[in-house]
This record gives structure tokens, C-alpha cells and sequence, in this order.
């Protein structure tokens, strides 16, 4: 055993001291390598971050125009998910985050660019996905597996996730609209219930819209103090007095 | 100057010296060292003085200990020294080495440059090394070619380091003591063993006993861990395989040998002080080196100093996983070579001139024999 040690050890010697500045290259390579994935990876789950995956969406885009490609793009929520760091604590929050990914993995092909974009969100761009209607399917295959039941110490935990979809070319050219869209359908499926999978139409964008134009003013009503508060009394007759006040914002 | 070693492995410290006095006969002596267990840490000086009625002595911790040609463990081995001539021995002693105590112990041996002196220090959390280092720089002497030693070793014993250095009444666990022969002639040969492979690296970062970088800025640790390739459950000691060579900056020798203690991503560590901006080769060996070399060095020690009376053995405790079964080996050689009696012991560092005798140095997996005679 000892021999077999200290030829390994005068081999490796050898190695080292002949190639020194190959390893040293090596090194600056794996470095640079180790450094590039941590900047493009999300260190819990090994999926890749947002900004990796929005970066890379330019560029599949840029693809999909030359080849005529169809290429969706996928938002997942999960829904109950802050129960479960609460009741059960963070680390058993990440392995269940963990496992999500892992089955993302598992029913995405490996072309898929897979993204976790925090908390308990997470994006995919799918150039294996060619139509609506494979979408709608993939999505639903996708719930199904989420909603098993998830063994948490002894007990079962039920985790249900809804899902937001956009399409290039049918909603849009530019990566920036697709993911505002896909984000739309998410918002929607959300709205409409748990465990739901959204395809992104223009109606939908209206409505949000429409939500978000409301949103808007009354952000500025509020940042220029249009608001006025009333006090409306309302009077008991039998009494004939002040018996309490109706508080109204105009 | 008439000596004898030998040694008891009886299971207490008392019986071990009853053993060793009747052994002793009616011999005469001047003065005792012991080498004992770390297994025996209780009433070490008042059992000697009680046993020698001396104290003419010192004692010190060793793990494995030598008694001419074997290597003996959880035992006691003594050397009695007789000077039939005109020799004497002295002690000087620092109780705790500190920075105050580099002057004084220098000018201790400026002003004893006649004598020879034999170190036995003790570990003091790696502060040792570094004491040694200084002192050096303080010998206004040359050649340094009178001074040699090791540090003592010792166990830990429910997470507390037994090692300890006993004379009178003094337990030194922090010290070093300074065993100055007068009117004895003395030759220490330095035998290292291990080859240089490749380059020569320039230490850019390192701090205390650790390299962080090397040449411009590259990760020491990075290369020392591809030593492991492909060895499963690599362990630290297999890297004393392969200690580094530091290397004199003006005369361009070996001045220094450093073995690597622990690994992280970070830095590689040693069992004693690296200096930055210093020179180093890796390097090599297997037994059959390192008894080479110590062959080598006993022929031309004794071509210096013929017909010697006794030899001691420094000889590092790395040196001795290196050795593998053919520890006792070493002793062979040089008790063939010296024709003599035998002590020393496995040290944790060892103490002695550089190669070219113009500085003391701390070695790890070096091999000292010093041999002396009487004039």
C-alpha cells in the first residue's frame, strides 16, 4: 500500500514540477470557470439566475429569428411556499426548493435554459416547446408533479405552483416584452386559482393593465395629497344626536 | 570520556530508574540525560534526585528514544557521561523563550564560542523555530559548526501536550536548556536525504508557518493538493514524502527543510516558520535516500573527528514515518560508522548548523548525528 503511495506521490511530484505553469494555466482556468459560475448560478438549487437566463434569452431570440424557431418562455410561482419556511424553518424550505428544481430538471430537455430567480420563483426559456398547445400540456404535466405530496420530517406537505406562459413569435419579437408577458399570464393564473397554468393573450394584458393604470394614479393622488378625508355624521332620529361618523376618502 | 546508554521499560518512572542505576554498576558519572516517555510526567525530578543523588542532570520528553541501535518507546533511556580528562559540562536555561531572552541566550554563545553546547528545547507552541531563527542572526561567529539539538516531543493527554524539559527542581514546558561541553571536541553531521525536483518557487505571500502564494501570485496550495492525485483518503503525513527545500538566497544552498503540516484552499502549512520572499525547491525521498545519505554523512562526520566516544541522534519524527520499518536503520548506521554508544531521539525540529556552517538553523526531516571526544 505504501509503495503503491509513494510512487503516486513521485508521479504527481514529477508531473507538477515539469508542468508548473501548465497547472498554474489550469488553475487561472478553473478559477475563472469557478468564478463565471457563481456569477451565472444560483448557488442552492445549481439553476442558473435571472440575469443569466435574460441574457441568454437575447440570444436564443436572436436564434429563433434566423431558424424560424418557436420559443416559449415559462414563469412557475409556487404558491403556499412561505407556510412552509415558517412552519417547518428555512432549511427544510431550501430542500423543498431543491426538489422543485431537481424536477424541473427532470422534465425540461437539457437544451432548456432552467433558472431559479429567487425566493420561490422560478423561469424557463424552452426552445423544445413548438406550439400553444405542447405548452399548455407541459405546464400541466409540471402541477401534477409539483402538488405530490413532499415527506417533511413526519409529516406530508402539499405544494401547488401556478405557471405563466408567453410564446415568440405570437406575443411578442423582443425578450424584454416576452418576459413582461409571461410575468401577465403568471399574475393571471394566480388570480384565477391555484395550480394553474396561463397561455398569455391580449385580453389578459388589457385587464392588468388597466389594473396597473388604477395602480399608478392612485400612487400619484397620493404622493400630491389629492386625497381629502370626510367625516360624514350619521344621526340617531329618536335620539336626535350625533351617533357615530362614516369615515369617506374622496 | 567514558559513556554509557541505556534504557528501562518498566511501568513506572521509579521502578524504570532503580532498573537503570543497578544497571549502571558502580560507574562514575558526571552527568545524566534522560529521554523519557511522555507516559512518566509525574515527580520526573525529585525521583532522579532521589534514585542519582545528583543534580548533575537534565530530562526531557521524547515519544521514541534511542538506545544505541534500537528505538525504544514508552521507556526511559539514559545516557551517563564519565570525562576521564579534563572536560566539563555546564547548564544554561531560559525558563520561557520570549523576545528578551534572544539576547541574552546569543550572548551566551558569543561568549562560549570555545565550548560545544547541545540544545534540548521545548516545542512552545512553534515559537521555538523562530527563537532559533533569531539567535542566529545574532551569532557573530563563523563558522557556527558548535551548536546542534532537537526539540523534545511529547502526547496529548485529554487535549493537554505532555512535553516537558526537567533539571533540579525546574520543569521547563516553555524553555530550552543549553548543555555547554567544555575541552570536548564534537562534529554534527546534517544529513537530509530528500532529493530537489523541478524549479526554484519564491515565497511572495506567506505568514508565520504557512505559504499562501508563490512566484507571482499563484495559489501554493492548488499545486501541493495535485500531490494527491489520484490517492484515495489522502492522509497529511504522505506529503513527508516530499518536504521543501529552502534555499540560501546569497550562496544558493539548501539552508532549511520545512514539512507541510495541513493543506486548506487558501495556504500550506508547515511545522515551522516560513520566512517571504525566501526560495524553495520541492523535493523527495523514500528510506533507501534517506539512509544513503545518512551513510554518507557519517563517513565524512568521522573523517572530521575519528575515533569519537559517544554519538547523539536528532533525528525527526516525519523522518521517521519516511523510514517506515527501517527506523532503527539509521541508528545502525551510525553506531557501525562511530563505533560508539547511541542516544538521541525523534524529534519535533532539530537544531544545527546549515550545510556550508554559516548559520543555526531549525530543520524539519533532518538527521543530525553529533559525535564528541574528549581532549
Amino acid at each position: 500500500m505504501r509503495e503503491q503511495i509513494k510512487i503516486r506521490i513521485l508521479q504527481n511530484l514529477l508531473t507538477i514540477v515539469t508542468q508548473k505553469y501548465d497547472y498554474f494555466t489550469s488553475y487561472q482556468e478553473t478559477l475563472i470557470e469557478e468564478n463565471f459560475q457563481k456569477a451565472i448560478k444560483d448557488p442552492l438549487t445549481g439553476l442558473y439566475n435571472r440575469a443569466y437566463l435574460e441574457e441568454v434569452g437575447i440570444n436564443l431570440l436572436d436564434e429563433a429569428k434566423r431558424e424560424n424557431l418557436v420559443v416559449a418562455l415559462v414563469f412557475i410561482d409556487l404558491n403556499n411556499f412561505k407556510a412552509v419556511n415558517d412552519i417547518y424553518g428555512h432549511e427544510k424550505g431550501d430542500e423543498v426548493l431543491k426538489g422543485v428544481a431537481k424536477e424541473l430538471k427532470n422534465s425540461f430537455r437539457h437544451y432548456d435554459i432552467i433558472a431559479r430567480f429567487g425566493g420561490d420563483e422560478f423561469g424557463i426559456i424552452a426552445p423544445s416547446i413548438s406550439t400553444p398547445e405542447e405548452a399548455l400540456e407541459q405546464a400541466q404535466n409540471l402541477l401534477n408533479e409539483i402538488q405530490k405530496p413532499i415527506k417533511i420530517n413526519l409529516n406530508t406537505v402539499h405544494i401547488t405552483s401556478s405557471i405563466g406562459i408567453s410564446l415568440y413569435p405570437i406575443n411578442g419579437n423582443e425578450a424584454k416584452e416576452l418576459f413582461k408577458k409571461a410575468e401577465v399570464a403568471l399574475y393571471k393564473a394566480k388570480e384565477i386559482g391555484k395550480n394553474k397554468a396561463m397561455l398569455f393573450d391580449e385580453k389578459m394584458y388589457q385587464e392588468i393593465l388597466e389594473k396597473i393604470e388604477i395602480k399608478k394614479e392612485f400612487v400619484n393622488v397620493i404622493e400630491n395629497k389629492e386625497f381629502v378625508l370626510y367625516l360624514q355624521p350619521k344621526i340617531d332620529i329618536k335620539e336626535n344626536k350625533v351617533a357615530d361618523f362614516e369615515t369617506l376618502i374622496r | 570520556m567514558y559513556t554509557k546508554v541505556l534504557s528501562s521499560d518498566k511501568e513506572t518512572f521509579l521502578f524504570a530508574l532503580e532498573e537503570l542505576k543497578e544497571k549502571l554498576e558502580r560507574v562514575d558519572f558526571d552527568f545524566l540525560i534522560f529521554a523519557i516517555s511522555p507516559v512518566f510526567n509525574y515527580a520526573i525530578n525529585e525521583t532522579i534526585q532521589k534514585i542519582f543523588k545528583t543534580n548533575n542532570y537534565i530530562a526531557f520528553h521524547a515519544i521514541d528514544s534511542f538506545c544505541d541501535n534500537e528505538v525504544q518507546n514508552k521507556s526511559v533511556v539514559m545516557l551517563a557521561i564519565n570525562f576521564e580528562k579534563s572536560g566539563k559540562v555546564s547548564k544554561f536555561f531560559v525558563e520561557d523563550i520570549k523576545n528578551e531572552d534572544i539576547l541574552k541566550t546569543s550572548d551566551y554563545l558569543n561568549n562560549n564560542q570555545d565550548k560545544f553546547h547541545l540544545i534540548f528545547a521545548n516545542y512552545s507552541n512553534g515559537r521555538i523555530n523562530s527563537f532559533i531563527e533569531k539567535i542566529s542572526k545574532n551569532i557573530n561567529y563563523s563558522p557556527v559548526d558548535n551548536i546542534a539539538g532537537g526539540v523534545a516531543s511529547g502526547m496529548e493527554v485529554e487535549n493537554e501536550l505532555i512535553l516537558n524539559i526537567f533539571t533540579e527542581n525546574k520543569i521547563l514546558n516553555k524553555g530550552l536548556i543549553i548543555l555547554s561541553f567544555e575541552n570536548v571536541d564534537a562534529e554534527v553531521g546534517v544529513s537530509l536525504g530528500f532529493k530537489p525536483y523541478g524549479i526554484t518557487y519564491k515565497i511572495t505571500k506567506a505568514q508565520n508557518n504557512r505559504i499562501y502564494l508563490v512566484d507571482d501570485g499563484k495559489n501554493f496550495a492548488y499545486m501541493v493538493k495535485k500531490l494527491f492525485t489520484n490517492i484515495e483518503n489522502p492522509d497529511i503525513r504522505y506529503l513527508w514524502y516530499t518536504p521543501i527545500y529552502i534555499i540560501d538566497e546569497e550562496d544558493n544552498y539548501i539552508s532549511a527543510t520545512r514539512t507541510i503540516s495541513n493543506i486548506t484552499d487558501e495556504y500550506v502549512e508547515f511545522f515551522a516558520n516560513i520566512e517571504q520572499g525566501k526560495h524553495f525547491k520541492m523535493s523527495f525521498a523514500t528510506y533507501i535516500d534517506l539512509l544513503q545519505e545518512d551513510e554518507k554523512i557519517a563517513k565524512q562526520t568521522i573523517e572530521k573527528l575519528p575515533f569519537p566516544e559517544v554519538c547523539l541522534n536528532f533525528s525527526c519524527i516525519a523522518r521517521q514515518y519516511v523510514l517506515e520499518d527501517k527506523s532503527t536503520e539509521e541508528n545502525k548506521i551510525y553506531t557501525k560508522t562511530f563505533n560508539t554508544h547511541l542516544f538521541g531521539f525523534f524529534t519535533f525540529g532539530e537544531i544545527g548548523p546549515d550545510v556550508q556552517r554559516n548559520k543555526l538553523v531549525f530543520y524539519n526531516e533532518t538527521s543530525l548525528p553529533v559525535i564528541m571526544k574528549e581532549r
